[in-house]
């Protein structure tokens, strides 16, 4: 069984900016495997970001390779993209990105709803999730009516909901305070070892990087 | 499933934009569906009309709309009665209804209602014989038709009398005479209702177009009964060719009248269209602005949507589905309005005017067609920010503030 989650060879994205063509990511180069806590960080502008979105199928390289369980992912369509990143991938974002109209429970049921699981199934499958990140009894709630933190849970349960291989997280803990900065970050650990999934977090707190189980630094588009 | 639980809930999110949108819609559906309801209405009480009566030809001022009204024929002038012993003599003309209409509003001291077109009406000069053969759906109320038809006197539809407050021996002014009510009709639900007959010569006399020594009485409708109708054609031919009328009057079989009427009603069903559209399209370019700003606020949502692998298609048919239910609550919305609308225009007319032959119809046609509108003005609104939140690309999206 190949344990390689996702490789990259050579991965280039260069932006225009104004007049300027700025080099995001030049020749980044990574395995990872299968499993594997990898947080990434770096300053501001440094590329975090920009592989997070290649790594994720959310943008495309301009140049390089990147092989999703061993499939070149820069051959496929943009259909094949969103069903790899519907039941392979979940993502967690800063400003948490819940949907307002939807209760928890209901933000849970979405990507399983999308994927075609029957209804009874998304609805004991959130139930689950949203138990596991400690919200059993804030199902119904909405993210209005949620702290910062509980947000954050729910959205981690939903980059769960279809039982992703990789969980792509983009400065979770950007917009939490530290109590909730560290059940954040333990949540994931526990996520991580409980079920094997294959997280990549960027962050700027070192110390939230500090609990991963390998850490990547970038400067000026590469990993150093 | 999950995008009509979404739709709903994204609509139900923003109460006040969504009603402020559905009724701004509303408003466009009712006021299309109240004016095809008078347009219906129009071409319904039309059709009564000509149906009703028992005519084959009718001869108006040359220039004048042949409508089988007289009254319609008065604006255009007059003609010699002198023609008419030239129609009788006519082989296939079995019958000859020599009538002079005028406008009139009577002047009196009270009346019930009615303000700036309040009462108008129009006082028809007929022959013996015209209320009987030729109206013959009219019914009295009260009175009497006088035998021997000649005099004075007057017999008045349902709606001036009403307005005007005139009663069996009431005395009106007309012209230069007085005339003494003898007669009032039932509603008939035709422009009868706003008419009122006399004797012809009586009417003539009254607006001095009587006839004279030096001069033949003055006309502006007569109605013709034939023998065989399947060569009326011919006949009205002939009545044209009549030497020396050839420029004052024009005549036309029914049946070319009806066509023509149909020609006119659908032009004014057309104008009447018309101006609905323009309404419509100022509806169509309301959703669009509310859901082009609906969707600019969304654009993060949906690239959160999209990130989860959520496909383009997905997120079109959210935006299409959210105008579509807005739309059509609006157009169910619109269709109550335009009843109520079509009800107030019906009412308003007969306060106001006396009379009850302008009536809005709503038919189950137009109130279909109204929901029908209603959802291509929805669909075709959100086409285009459907199509734009779904192009949009993720990672921007995704940063938007």
């Amino acid at each position: 069984m190949n344990d390689i989650v996702l490789e990259t060879q050579n991965l280039v994205r260069r932006f225009v900016v104004g007049d300027h063509e700025v080099t995001a990511l030049n020749g980044v180069s990574l395995v990872v495997n299968k499993g594997e806590f990898i947080s990434i960080t770096g300053p501001s502008g440094s590329g975090k970001t920009s592989l997070l979105n290649i790594l994720g199928c959310l943008d495309r390289e301009d140049s390089g390779v990147l092989l999703f369980e061993g499939r070149d992912v820069s051959q496929m369509s943009d259909r094949c993209l969103d069903d790899l990143r519907l039941r392979k991938m979940g993502f967690v974002f800063q400003t948490f990105n819940l949907f307002p109209t939807l209760s928890a429970l209901e933000n849970v049921m979405f990507p399983m709803g999308v994927a075609g699981v029957s209804r009874n199934d998304q609805m004991g499958r959130a139930e689950e999730l949203l138990d596991i990140v400690g919200l059993s009894l804030r199902m119904r709630h909405r993210p209005r009516q949620l702290s910062a933190g509980e947000n954050q849970r729910v959205s981690i349960a939903r980059s769960l909901a279809n039982n992703p291989v990789l969980l792509l997280a983009d400065e979770p803990t950007g917009n939490l305070d530290s109590k909730n900065t560290k059940e954040i970050t333990d949540l994931f650990k526990r996520i991580n070892q409980a079920f094997s999934t294959t997280i990549i977090m960027v962050t700027h707190d070192l110390a939230v990087a500090s609990g991963a189980s390998r850490q990547i630094r970038m400067m000026d588009g590469k990993i150093t | 499933m999950e995008v009509l639980r979404l739709a709903a809930g994204n609509l139900t999110r923003r109460r006040i934009r969504t009603a402020l949108t559905v009724m701004g819609v509303a408003i466009a559906i009712a006021f299309t569906v109240g004016i095809l309801s008078i347009s219906e209405g129009f071409m319904t009480s039309f059709e009564d009309v000509v149906e009703k009566q028992d005519i084959d030809i009718v001869v108006v001022p040359k220039g004048a709309a042949a409508m089988p009204i007289p009254d319609a024929a008065s604006a255009a002038g007059d003609f010699p009665d002198t023609v008419v012993a030239e129609i009788a003599e006519i082989d296939n003309v079995s019958a000859v209804y020599p009538t002079f209409g005028h406008m009139f509003i009577p002047e009196v001291e009270e009346m019930a209602s009615g303000g700036a077109l309040g009462g108008m009406g129009m006082v028809n000069g007929v022959p013996d014989g015209y209320l009987d053969d030729v109206l013959s759906y009219l019914e009295l109320n009260e009175g009497v038709i006088p035998q021997p038809w000649e005099g004075d006197v007057l017999v008045v539809g349902s709606g001036m009398a009403e307005v005007y407050l005139l009663g069996i021996g009431s005395v009106i002014t007309i012209g230069t005479s007085d005339f003494e009510v003898v007669g009032i009709l039932k509603a008939s639900g035709t422009f009868d209702d706003a008419s009122y007959f006399a004797p012809l010569k009586a009417v003539q006399e009254a607006y001095g177009k009587g006839p004279t020594e030096e001069q033949p009485g003055s006309l502006n409708y007569i109605a013709i009964k034939v023998d065989d109708v399947t060569v009326a054609e011919e006949t009205a031919l002939e009545i044209n060719e009549i030497e020396g009328f050839q420029s004052v009057l024009a005549a036309q079989t029914m049946d070319s009248v009806v066509d023509k009427l149909g020609e006119l009603l659908g032009m004014a069903r057309s104008i009447h269209f018309a101006l609905g559209a323009v309404s419509l399209l100022i509806g169509v370019l309301f959703i669009l602005s509310t859901m082009l700003m609906a969707v600019s606020e969304r654009v993060r949502e949906i690239g959160t949507m999209r990130a989860i692998g959520v496909h383009r298609s997905f997120v079109f048919q959210l935006i299409i589905i959210e105008a579509t239910i807005t739309s059509v609550v609006a157009g169910i919305f619109g269709c109550i309005g335009g009843i109520i609308l079509s009800r107030l225009i019906t009412v308003g007319v007969a306060e106001s005017m006396g009379v009850s032959y302008v009536e809005a119809v709503v038919t189950p046609r137009i109130l279909v067609l109204g929901i029908v509108i209603a959802l291509i003005m929805g669909i075709s609104a959100g086409l285009y920010p459907a199509w734009r939140i779904a192009q949009s690309n993720i990672v921007k999206a995704l940063r938007y503030e």
